[in-house]
This record gives structure tokens, C-alpha cells and sequence, in this order.
């Protein structure tokens, strides 16, 4: 081990490798699952230092855990067995923005919300948006195949990346995809890089797309007495024919939990839609108007438009400061980021708080309705073991439900360490198998991230 | 007692302070930030062991508090890890000989008296009035470090002690710096008091404890906080008037913890509410001076925006006194200006790298005056400024208004 230090110092550089004991701890878990420490961390600055660690691992056979900022919630980069942590926090520049090819080259430790404004800087938009950008990183993004809040109209992280630089088993570089619009040559091997969780190889640059940025944006909320009413009124608006650019729903529990921020905004006992709308100045206003009459046709007890920039402000940072809030109220919560189709929401949000119901739980859901994506959250103290069975209980419900209503266990989060239980739910054997002789074909000496999403 | 350990299982771990973290931002290592920190620190707890890369570890930390600011759990990040170090031993022998110096009146005097000399043998006077450079590297100051010359009469010793005269009973509390080292800053007080027709008692006095107390030597930060006590006895005085934000931030917010289980901790409680930040007490009496336009940059101490009460009121002042304030993007408005006392001494590079940032960002904006109300801000700005050649006057806010 210590040969092995040494020759990791070699190559990032004395600064560069982190291998004291209570320094390892840091790597131990991100922010949800807690595994063990690694042996070591190394901080890579380019390309050639990832090949020579991935080479230098592969002759020790010592697993390599790719780690961005550390926000994921399933365990990806967290370390299950005596592991090399390979922080990409350092590579953190943003190589160029063209701005007329409409791409951007970037390092994977890029801060998400960093990037987007180095971009719209030169007056450009990435709208790939997890409700973690502010902390998390482009080369984490991609490797979870993050989603967010503007998924309705923008789609996921996955669409607006064009090409990846990606060292893989033997140490080489290899480019997948292209820099034009269309490309249909080979497999797309750039979408099977994407939510691989570090499990392929590493990736080291990205070509991301970008799009002008929409000169004006208006926020709505609509308040519903009833979380099922929110529901049904969120596949209404994705029946007509405006698409808005994000529209997260937030049921009572979680309002209560961001009461700090929403102050006297918001009366008591209500579920909200927070709808976003992008575009020209006049586009804008027309959707905002049409969205507003749709929604006041459909129960909604009230519908405002935000009045102004501070009010759209303090009703987005309430929206992202849920998650970490819900720890207020419970120490710990099951936080499941299940999707399901469109028209089947309303099911979705009922059948969970039936489960919740039936076992006894405090529970909050909200989330990026628009997209089918819910936040349902089981909370309860780990301290009381029959809380904690049942909180463990209804996740399990929740997954057959959202599989019986054709949807998926996991839209944005990925499996990692946290969902791998129950990949088989979901899909058949002979997909996993498949998947498996994938991962093979890619890392025949299974030191990239192993044992991770599959059983 | 603050349970520290249920205090660390409040951190989520989303992260969200590697968005602030002035030390993670230049070197971006997990283990710089408060997240990592918690994690080291829940670790030692478990296995009831620092050892001496936890402490060095700990010691990297500016206890700045922006990583409160953006914790949706306000988990109280500077204060564990404060504790910690405290626990862990995290004082060198040296650290806490001189932060025990401080504390006491006598042996201040005497150590600013070895300083001065010292210092003319080993440094060289800069061309202007700025201060000293040091000529040699010591293991805690590089060469080239800016130390200001210590005066050879400094304030204290020429004042103290002296009774208050006029309608009110106040007394000044200088701390160390503005006490021994920039002895312009009690006469500016003294000309601004003059105005409203006060003199200030100043009694004999030392360190608040800050410096010991920050990190870690809780013996020491105990003697200073008792020689305090001795030196401003609640009921005295109508108003106790700190020069320096971060000693008003001392004596508001932590005296009654670091006087736990003393007789004295009841007394420490009830002097908080008598202490003031000086501009917060400036401002609160509707003093202004005029400062007919001039452009300042305002470097406000992580003290005053966390802990002192109505510890952002130096900046309404300003305005309030005519002079146009320099707003920066608010990730620098709000920035550290790397000092943290003895975080400057043991990393002074990073130390100078953070404020760097800042100080670089107030030039820009051409400024006729840089002005702070701490003095350990104040001796890292005056050093940054110093170094990058620019000739721009870095003050202590009192000697601006006082004109």
C-alpha cells in the first residue's frame, strides 16, 4: 500500500493524494449512504493523470471510485470494499465556449450552477437544472444521468451532452460520440456512459450543447386544498399546449418543512404548483395567462403570477431547500425519486399517501410533476426500530406501486448501493445479464466502482 | 452543555458549503470543508482520540461561518470546531504562551515592548508610513510579511488609565491591536466622542480572550475573560465601546461560555448587553459625520456579520455620513478576509491567497479608502494592499470618521 501511495504521489503530485486516516473519512459517504473510508484519494488535474491512475490500478487491481462534489443520494461514490477515491474536484475548468457552434468543453468537476453562469455570461443557457447545481458537478451529473426541475420542456442532463472524453480498462482515451447535431455512427455509446455511475470508466471531458438563453421568464403558483387536485392539474397543463419550463409540486408536509423561507407568502393547509415559464417577453406573458385560466378551470383555489424577482427567488429557494429540511422534521427519511407516466400521477401521489396512511408515517411529496417525477418521502427516526421497519415496509410498497403503474424506481437518483435491491423488480434477467456482460466487455478487470447498481 | 455530538448528526451532507467555503475554493479538497471537517471530528469522537493531522486539520479551518450562512440545517460549524480543538489540544505551546500573554495587562506590555524591538532588527521600514517588512523568513512569518511598527508609545500606554467624564459613564475597550499596535484608532474614538462632549474611561486592560478562545486554549481564553471582567465591572459603565468588532463579537456572544462553571459566568451574562460595537452604538445615537462622497470599500468582519448585535451598522453609517459605498458581487462582499487569527500565522499562504481574492476585487473598483472595524482584518488588508503595490489608504473605519 504504501508502494502504491507512492506511486500515486508520482503522478498528481505530493498535494495531489490524501491518505491520512482521518482525512479518508470525508470519502465515506455522500450524502445519503454511508460506506467505508477509502485507502486512498487522489485529486487529478488532467487527462493523462487519470489514465496513469486507472493503469496504475489496474496492475494493483484496486477498485477506482469516481467522486464529483459528493451529493448523490444512492451511495454511487461512496466505497464498499478497500478502494482508491478518485475526486475530480480539481478538474474544474471550463475549457471553451463556442459560441457559434452552441457547445461548451468542460472538465467533470465543473460546478454545475457555475457553469450555467459562465454561459449566460456570454448570453447562452444549459438547462439541465438537479435541484443540487449550485454544489454539484457536471462529471457527477452525467454519471448519475441527473435530471431536475426544467426536465418538462428541457429534458435531462443526458440530452445536452454531445460528446464524452472517457478513460477506460486499459488506461486509453476514447471520444464517444460527435460535435454536430445528427451522428448515427457506431452505438451511442455516449448515452451508455451516461448513468453508468463510474462503472464503464472515467469520464474527463464534456462537450455539453447549450441554446440561447430565453429573454424573459415568469413564475406561477397555483394552491390546491387537495394533493390529488394539484395532481390532475399538473397532467392538464401537459395536455394543452403550453409547455412549461418546470413545474414542481409541493404537498403541505414539505411546505411546512420550508416554512422559513415562504414566511407569510403562502396561507396555511395548502399544496402548491410552482410553474415556470420561459421564452420571449410577449410568450411569456401569453403562456403565464393561458396556464392561469387552465388552472383556475380545474379546482385550483387560487393562481397568482410572482410578482417580482424577489418573490420568484424566495418560492425557488423554498422549492430546493425541501430535501434538507425534511431532516427537521425526522431524523432520517427515505427520499424516492420514482416516476411514473404522466397520466398515471395522480395514482402515484394517492397510492403513496395510502401507504404512508397504513403505516402510520409522517410522509412529503413533491417534486417535478410535470416530468412524472415525484419526491415521495417516508420519514421517520432511526432510533425507533419499528418506525424504521415500517418506513422500510412502505419503500417497498411504493416501488410496486410505481411499477404497477408502468413507471421506474428511479428517474434522476440512479441505483447505486441504495436501489440495487431492487433492480430485478424492475427489470428481467436477461436484461441484468446483458447489462452485466456489458460491464464485463468494458472493465474486464472489474476495478471501476464494482458491485455497484447491479446485485 | 452543547451536546456536540448531536449537534454533528444535524450536517445532512448535501454540500452545500463547498459552494462558500474560502478554504475549499482554493483547494478544493473534501476535507477543507465543513462536511469533511464534521466527518473527521465525528470519527476522533467515536474513537476518543485527536492526533496531530487532526489538529493540523482542524486549524484549517478560518471558523469564517459562511458555511452557516448557506446550511439549511444551521449546523453551528465554527463553534464545533472550535470545540474540537479545543478538546483535541489544538494550541501549540507557542500559540497559547502568546495568546496567554495577551490576556494579562503586564505581560502585554512587556510583549509588545520585546516585539518593537525585535522587530527593528529584523525588519525594514516600507518607504511610506505603512509599516514594517519583515526581512527574514521565520517558520511563522514569510519574508516579505507587512507587520505594522509598533508604536513606541502605544495608546494604552499613554492613556490608560483614565476616568470617564461627561453625561454618560462609557468606557473603551481597545483589544489588542487597536490597544498596542495602530494607536491611531483610540484617538480617533476619543475625537469622535469629543464631539458628543465625552471622554471615555479607558481602565487599565488586555486581550478579551479571543485569540485563545478561537483556538482552542481554554485555560488561557478563561484568564483573559477574568481580567476582563476585573478591568470592566458591570454596573460601571452605561456603555462599554469595543474598537474592535471582533472583540465586541467575543464579549456579546461567547464570555458566558467561556466563564462556564465560574462565579464569574452570571456576571459575563450580564455585561453582554452593556458591550457595543462602537458604530452600532455610533449609529444608534444618530452620529454622523461627512464624508462628503468619498468612495469606500468596506471590509466587514465575519465577526460583525455573524455575532455582534447590529454588527452590519457600520455600513449604514458610512452612507448615512455621505460617503458612496462600494458594493462588490455578494460571494466577496460577503468573503473572509483570510486572517482567523491564528489561521494567518500557521497557513499564511493560504491565508493570503483567500484575501487575495477580495482585497483584488476592492482595487478594481478604485476605492479612495479601505476601511474595517477589526484590527486583525485590518492587518491583513493594510499586508495585501501593501504587497500589490497599490497606494491606497487602508484604515480602521474610526479614523475615517473621525476625519
Amino acid at each position: 500500500m504504501r508502494r502504491f501511495v507512492r506511486e500515486l504521489r508520482a503522478v498528481v503530485g505530493p498535494d495531489g493524494v490524501l491518505d491520512e486516516p482521518g482525512a479518508l473519512v470525508a470519502f465515506a459517504a455522500d450524502s445519503k449512504v454511508r460506506g467505508m473510508a477509502p485507502v486512498a484519494v487522489a485529486l487529478p488535474t488532467t487527462t493523462v493523470q487519470v489514465q496513469d491512475i486507472v493503469r496504475l490500478c489496474g496492475r494493483e487491481r484496486t477498485p477506482i471510485i469516481p467522486r464529483g462534489a459528493g451529493t448523490g443520494t444512492v451511495g454511487g461514490a461512496v466505497p464498499e470494499c478497500p478502494a482508491l477515491v478518485l475526486d475530480l474536484s480539481r478538474m474544474n475548468r471550463i475549457l471553451r465556449i463556442d459560441e457559434n457552434e452552441l457547445l461548451a468543453d468542460a472538465q467533470p468537476g465543473v460546478v454545475t450552477g457555475e457553469f450555467q453562469a459562465a454561459v449566460e455570461k456570454v448570453g447562452l443557457f444549459y438547462p439541465p437544472d438537479p435541484a443540487s447545481a449550485a454544489t454539484s458537478t457536471l462529471g457527477g451529473n452525467a454519471a448519475t444521468g441527473a435530471g431536475g426541475l426544467r426536465a418538462v420542456k428541457y429534458g435531462v442532463t443526458a440530452d445536452w451532452i454531445a460528446s464524452l472524453e472517457v478513460v477506460v480498462a486499459d488506461g486509453q482515451t476514447i471520444r464517444t460520440g460527435t460535435r454536430t447535431r445528427k451522428g448515427v455512427v457506431g452505438y451511442d455509446l455516449t448515452r451508455l456512459f451516461i448513468g453508468s455511475e463510474g462503472t464503464l470508466g472515467v469520464i474527463t471531458e464534456l462537450t455539453l450543447r447549450l441554446i440561447p438563453k430565453p429573454k424573459a421568464k415568469a413564475t406561477l403558483l397555483a394552491l390546491f386544498d387537495e394533493l390529488s387536485q394539484a395532481g390532475a392539474a399538473t397532467v392538464a397543463v401537459l395536455r394543452s399546449n403550453i409547455t412549461p419550463a418546470a413545474m414542481e409540486l409541493m404537498d403541505q408536509t414539505a411546505l411546512a418543512a420550508v416554512q422559513d423561507h415562504i414566511g407569510d407568502l403562502l396561507p396555511p393547509n395548502v399544496c402548491v404548483l410552482l410553474i415556470e415559464v420561459d421564452g420571449d417577453a410577449d410568450e411569456v406573458a401569453k403562456q403565464a395567462n393561458g396556464i392561469r385560466e387552465l388552472l383556475q378551470g380545474v379546482n385550483a383555489r387560487e393562481v397568482r403570477v410572482a410578482n417580482n424577482a424577489q418573490e420568484t427567488q424566495r418560492l425557488w429557494s423554498a422549492r430546493r431547500a425541501i430535501s434538507p429540511a425534511l431532516y427537521e422534521m425526522r431524523a432520517q427519511k427515505f427520499s424516492e425519486d420514482v416516476t411514473v407516466p404522466i397520466s398515471r400521477i395522480v395514482d402515484l401521489i394517492v397510492g403513496a399517501t395510502k401507504i404512508a396512511q397504513q403505516h402510520k408515517l409522517v410522509h412529503a411529496s413533491y417534486g417535478h410533476a410535470g416530468d412524472g417525477n415525484m419526491h415521495v418521502n417516508f420519514l421517520y427516526d432511526a432510533d425507533n426500530p419499528d418506525e424504521t421497519r415500517r418506513a422500510d415496509t412502505a419503500r417497498e410498497e411504493l416501488f410496486r406501486l410505481t411499477l404497477s403503474l408502468g413507471g421506474t424506481i428511479s428517474g434522476e437518483h440512479g441505483v447505486g448501493v441504495a436501489k440495487r435491491p431492487f433492480i430485478a423488480w424492475e427489470q428481467g434477467p436477461a436484461l441484468l445479464d446483458l447489462q452485466r456482460r456489458l460491464k464485463r466487455a468494458f472493465d474486464p478487470l472489474n476495478i471501476f466502482n464494482p458491485g455497484k447498481i447491479f446485485p | 452543555m452543547t451536546d456536540w455530538a448531536a449537534e454533528l448528526r444535524r450536517c445532512v451532507r448535501c454540500g452545500a458549503c463547498r459552494e462558500v467555503c474560502p478554504v475549499f475554493d482554493l483547494t478544493r479538497l473534501e476535507t477543507d470543508v465543513a462536511r469533511g471537517r464534521l466527518a473527521r471530528i465525528e470519527q476522533c469522537d467515536q474513537m476518543d482520540r485527536f492526533v496531530t493531522a487532526d489538529r493540523d486539520a482542524l486549524s484549517r479551518c478560518l471558523q469564517c461561518g459562511r458555511c452557516v450562512e448557506v446550511c439549511q440545517s444551521n449546523v453551528r460549524v465554527p463553534d464545533i470546531v472550535r470545540d474540537a480543538k479545543a478538546r483535541s489540544g489544538g494550541a501549540t505551546a507557542i500559540e497559547s504562551s502568546v495568546a496567554g500573554a495577551l490576556g494579562d495587562p503586564a505581560r502585554l506590555r512587556r510583549l509588545t515592548k520585546r516585539a518593537r524591538v525585535f522587530l527593528a532588527w529584523l525588519a525594514r521600514a516600507t518607504p511610506d508610513d505603512a509599516g514594517l517588512r519583515l526581512r527574514f523568513a521565520l517558520p511563522y512569518f514569510k519574508a516579505g510579511r507587512y507587520v505594522p511598527r509598533i508604536p513606541r508609545r502605544s495608546y494604552l500606554a499613554r492613556v490608560a488609565p483614565r476616568a470617564a467624564a461627561g453625561q454618560e459613564r462609557v468606557a473603551l475597550f481597545l483589544g489588542c491591536g487597536a490597544g498596542h499596535l495602530f494607536d491611531g484608532v483610540g484617538d480617533a474614538i476619543d475625537a469622535i466622542l469629543t464631539t458628543m462632549q465625552l471622554v471615555a474611561a479607558v481602565p487599565e486592560q488586555a486581550c478579551c480572550g479571543l485569540p485563545a478562545w478561537g483556538m482552542g486554549a481554554d485555560r488561557e481564553a478563561r484568564i483573559a475573560a477574568a481580567n476582563w471582567l476585573e478591568a470592566f465591572v458591570p454596573g460601571d459603565y452605561d456603555a462599554i465601546l469595543c474598537a474592535c468588532a471582533s472583540c465586541a463579537a467575543h464579549l456579546q456572544r461567547n464570555l458566558p461560555e467561556v466563564l462556564a462553571g465560574d462565579r464569574r459566568a452570571d456576571q459575563a451574562a450580564r455585561i453582554a448587553d452593556n458591550v457595543h460595537d462602537f458604530f452600532a452604538w455610533l449609529r444608534k445615537r444618530n452620529w454622523r459625520a461627512d464624508l462628503g462622497g468619498q468612495r469606500i470599500a468596506v471590509h466587514l468582519p465575519c465577526h460583525a456579520r455573524h455575532d455582534v448585535r447590529d454588527g452590519e451598522a457600520l455600513i449604514p453609517l458610512l452612507i448615512e455620513s455621505g460617503a458612496t459605498v462600494i458594493e462588490l458581487p455578494d460571494a466577496l462582499d460577503q468573503a473572509c478576509c483570510g486572517m482567523g487569527g491564528a489561521f494567518g500565522v500557521r497557513h499564511a499562504e493560504l491565508s493570503r491567497a483567500i484575501g487575495e481574492k477580495k482585497v483584488q476585487a476592492m482595487l478594481r473598483e478604485r476605492p479612495d479608502v479601505i476601511v474595517t472595524s477589526c484590527t486583525g482584518c485590518l492587518l491583513q488588508l493594510r499586508d495585501l494592499v501593501e504587497r500589490s503595490g497599490a497606494r491606497v489608504r487602508v484604515c480602521h473605519a474610526a479614523e475615517l470618521l473621525a476625519g
